[in-house]
């Protein structure tokens, strides 16, 4: 085990220094493009001021190995410098934001998780059965469905016509003056729509991921031998093969994390919601280029962390993995 | 026997003519309705669907369905040409790593992995802010970040077409790599890039329109399924056919486009037998 | 007193639709204590006359037979509870291929235990380790927590056999117990199964392609040719003077030390493509001695004279 995770931290590392230099490389050639798109006289004046701004936040008349390296110690600092817009710094507003997306993303991996393995158990030990076929078609549009369609479906019905659920923020108004259990209902309610029109295609994903694996474990020897041993249904399915079919799941999910948290962008714009997402998307749309860069930069360490855990995760839980090499 | 198989499969052929019929429907959009996609009648402004606006109108009283069906144009296209970028570029750098390995594929499949690790979306929008948001722009940008994923799956398949023996076989003979690789593995390679070109479509309509939804695809007045419902979402409470039509045109091209794949899928891949 | 009776087992799978025929009318039984040895090359059905018995197979299999008892109860009429309790308990299988027939994810100990749980009173720990000593491996008390992967092959397929004699059963399917193995673990394994069937008075079964195996470890030799027996008969009759051409044909084409020649007699042709057999015999286009009776599909009977049973037109009567 010691061996895989060390081979897998020395990959992730590789690809971290990667994120950085692209990071780097982005932030040199963007300059030219904090003008583009700028339109009449002021918008280019107000250009040329976060080029300047710019350029001495990131010592750009410097040789560039130097500028690389302070780039790199900035990083490690996680100093993104100062927002164009507010001149907050960088970190400052991301921190304001992550932990909702982070609970958002992680309400809704597990949301993934609870509903999509017992659709894929199901759909797979009762193989071209209704409920298969059901789970196929839910496979499929899940697929199919644009999330921010879904999204404005959802808000028209629960939202507007039946008003049972909020349409944006993390919380009502007036949250500051309800209770302990009166905020915890209020933040839940608004967080429904969010973790669930996030999860939907995530939904899709594994469901199917599910079945196919349970299907593939169950043609294999060992399951025909666990018969022969006259095991009864229920523990050769619920021990015998669902541990084995579980096992990539533990990766998938945490693969699955780039496209929840690129997701995000999405509908944390749509739902109002306080999260990194749509500090980015605000940031993109005003050119607010630090910002960018922060988010962008915490995005793709998120992403290589989970990738990273999942491998860990992997690690622990498959026993060829957790003793390679081993002799009893 | 393999066409027999596709013929018998359902799934292949009720996507396929979905699609057909989405896609004939598009192309002879203008023979189909008489009603311009950019007519603006303001004495027809919100109108739910009638006889003569069967999908209704939207804020500017331009037919809704005629909208759509022009959108349909400049989706599918849109899905298309991004697709041919990403298998080309995909397929160029999946069959060198996977069939020179060694350095090659390591910087390869780093370069690949590090695109991954941002958020597709986050890249997207980042790159379309800093450009001009146009059709032009939008295809090259999804093709542009789709790529990677196909170059993992090309990639993987290579590798396991590459020990096999009448590659060894072809490597005997002394035949040169370009030959090697384009001659002899890229026909076994044509099934399973096809179907992920073919779901890739449909990912990359998903993504346009959510780029057009957010202002950042294509650009009103020409119309993409996207903005039409980007319009949708600021008369939700008055208009609810301005978003239910445009979304539910994606939801069925896409879901063809998924099923057409998923259809090609069983019929190419031998392992697929319940 | 017969423990197995199998009467005209047929056993057939679908493919897309496309019956393929693996047992075609298969007769023969089984007295306790006994062991009979059923040789066959890939195709003959010999791998589906393992699982048979026991109904263990695929779901696009179909199964039928005149009689299927057991220790005389019908395995066609049991249900599904029976027959759980049947596998594993009063018939252990030994699979070909141990490290496929092992779980990877668990340990070795909790597999072999997982026999005692449901056909031996209970898990007890100690007994997995007398068991483990049983089949002859060494500290047993490391590889009781030990993983599939972590043995070697040999090692792995006395687990298989522990799991499999863990309930006293009174009869042991093996089915090419040792082709996965290497030839020296081969042996061992096969004095173990002679040990262990001695000990426990098992009646075996035992499956194999390679028919040098069955010599002096089976009391009866079963020859079995595209999804039919051919010959049946005890060991050393059928091996020292096979009456069915096929049997023939098997016998000389084997390796032997003390004859050198420069070219191995083998069989003309290839086992038939189950989906297309011909009429008749299923031997009859590769056999030498083939004649017009032959169109005729021959029943296994009695040679007159020997306790031998014989499939074959060129013995016996009319068919």
């Amino acid at each position: 085990m010691t061996a895989f995770l060390l081979r897998r931290l020395a990959l992730t590392s590789v690809v971290l220094v990667g994120i950085t230099l692209m990071t780097f490389l982005v932030m040199r050639l963007a300059p030219g493009g904090l003008t583009a798109g700028a339109g009449d006289l002021s918008a280019r004046v107000s250009a040329v001021e976060q080029r300047k701004k710019f350029a001495a936040a990131y010592d750009l008349d410097k040789p560039w190995h130097l500028q690389y390296g302070r780039w790199l110690g900035r990083l490690a600092r996680l100093d993104f410098g100062r927002s164009f817009k507010d001149d907050r710094p960088v970190l400052e507003k991301i921190g304001e934001r992550l932990p909702n997306t982070l609970l958002l993303n992680v309400l809704s991996l597990g949301l993934v998780f609870l509903i999509a393995v017992p659709l894929g158990v199901l759909a797979a030990v009762k193989q071209n059965s209704l409920w298969d076929r059901a789970v196929s078609v839910l496979v499929f549009v899940g697929f199919s469905t644009p999330a921010f369609w879904l999204a404005l479906m959802l808000m028209l019905l629960f939202g507007v016509r039946l008003g049972w659920l909020p349409v944006s923020g993390l919380h009502a108004l007036n949250a500051d003056e309800m209770s302990g259990v009166a905020r915890l209902i209020d933040t839940a309610r608004h967080l429904i729509l969010p973790v669930f029109i996030s999860a939907f295609s995530g939904l899709a994903g594994l469901s199917r991921f599910v079945r196919n694996g349970l299907l593939d474990v169950v043609r294999q020897d060992y399951i025909r031998a666990a018969r022969a041993k006259g095991l009864p249904e229920s523990r050769v399915i619920g021990r015998h093969a669902l541990r084995n079919a579980l096992l990539p799941v533990v990766t998938i999910l945490g693969l699955s994390l780039p496209d929840l948290i690129g997701g995000g962008f999405i509908f944390e714009t749509l739902f109002a919601f306080p999260g990194m997402g749509r500090l980015g998307f605000d940031a993109i749309m005003a050119r607010d280029f630090p910002v960018v860069m922060g988010v962008g930069t915490i995005a793709a360490f998120l992403t290589l962390a989970g990738n990273f855990l999942a491998d860990v995760a992997y690690a622990i839980v498959d026993p060829r993995v957790r003793l390679a090499g081993k002799r009893p | 026997m393999t066409g027999r198989r596709f013929f018998k499969n359902r799934l292949a052929w009720a996507g396929g003519t979905l699609l057909t019929l989405i896609a004939l429907a598009s192309v002879a959009a203008p023979a189909l309705t008489s009603l311009k996609p950019d007519g603006q009648r303001l004495t027809e402004r919100l109108r739910p669907p009638s006889r003569s606006h069967w999908l209704g109108t939207d804020d500017l009283g331009r037919d809704v369905g005629s909208r759509l069906l022009h959108g349909g144009r400049v989706s599918l296209r849109v899905g298309l040409v991004a697709v041919l970028i990403s298998v080309v570029l995909g397929t160029l750098v999946g069959l060198a790593a996977g069939y020179f390995g060694g350095w090659v594929d390591g910087v390869l499949m780093r370069a690949v992995d590090i695109v991954l690790c941002f958020p597709t979306i986050f890249l997207i929008l980042m790159v379309i802010a800093f450009l001009e948001p146009s059709l032009t722009n939008v295809m090259a940008v999804i093709g542009f970040t789709s790529w990677p994923g196909l170059a993992r799956l090309v990639r993987g398949e290579t590798l396991g077409l590459r020990e096999r023996d009448f590659i060894w076989a072809a490597r005997g003979l002394g035949l040169s790599a370009p030959r090697i690789l384009f001659v002899h593995l890229l026909p076994h390679l044509v099934a399973p890039v096809l179907v992920s070109a073919t779901l890739g479509v449909g990912g990359a309509i998903l993504t346009e329109s959510a780029l057009s939804f957010l202002g950042l695809g294509v650009q009103p007045p020409t119309a993409s399924w996207g903005n039409v419902l980007a319009n949708g979402k600021d008369y939700l409470h008055v208009a609810w056919w301005l978003s239910l039509f445009p979304g539910a045109a994606i939801l069925v091209t896409v879901l063809s486009l998924n099923m057409l794949g998923e259809g090609l899928r069983d019929t190419l891949d031998p392992r697929e037998r319940s | 007193m017969s423990l197995l009776v199998v009467e005209n087992l047929r056993v057939t799978y679908f493919r897309d639709g496309v019956p393929l025929p693996a047992l075609r009318g298969v007769t023969f039984s089984l007295s306790a204590g006994e062991s009979l040895g059923l040789a066959g090359e890939s195709g003959s059905g010999k791998s589906t006359l393992a699982v048979a018995p026991l109904r263990l197979l695929p779901d696009n299999a179909r199964l039928s037979a005149d009689r299927l008892v057991f220790d005389g109860r019908d395995l066609m009429a049991a249900s599904p509870r029976d027959l759980r309790a049947l596998r594993g308990g009063a018939v252990g299988t030994v699979f070909q291929d141990p490290f496929s027939s092992l779980n990877p994810v668990l340990t070795v100990g909790d597999q072999i235990e997982e026999v005692l749980e449901f056909h031996a009173g209970g898990r007890d720990r100690g007994r997995v380790l007398a068991l483990l000593e049983r089949v002859r491996l060494s500290e047993p008390a490391a590889l009781y927590g030990a993983y599939p992967h972590q043995l070697s092959g040999g090692q792995r397929q006395r687990v298989c056999l522990a799991m499999a004699i863990a309930a006293r059963p009174k009869l042991l399917i093996a089915d090419e117990p040792t082709t996965a193995l290497d030839v020296t673990a081969q042996r061992g394994i096969l004095d173990l199964l002679d040990e262990l069937r001695r000990d426990l008075k098992m009646a075996l079964l035992l499956v194999t392609h390679n028919v040098g195996l069955l010599v002096e470890r089976t009391d009866r030799l079963a020859v079995l040719y595209a999804g039919e027996i051919v010959e049946l008969g005890p060991t050393r009759e059928v091996l020292t003077n096979p009456a069915h051409p096929y049997t023939q044909g098997l016998l000389r084409s084997l390796p032997r030390l003390s004859r050198v020649e420069p070219r191995l007699p083998a069989l003309p042709g290839q086992p038939p493509d189950p989906r297309r057999l011909p009429s008749g015999c299923a031997f009859r286009e590769r056999c030498a001695q083939a004649f017009a009776r032959c169109a005729v599909d021959p029943v296994l009977r009695p040679v007159t004279g020997r306790p031998v049973a014989v499939a074959c037109h060129l013995h016996g009567g009319a068919a």
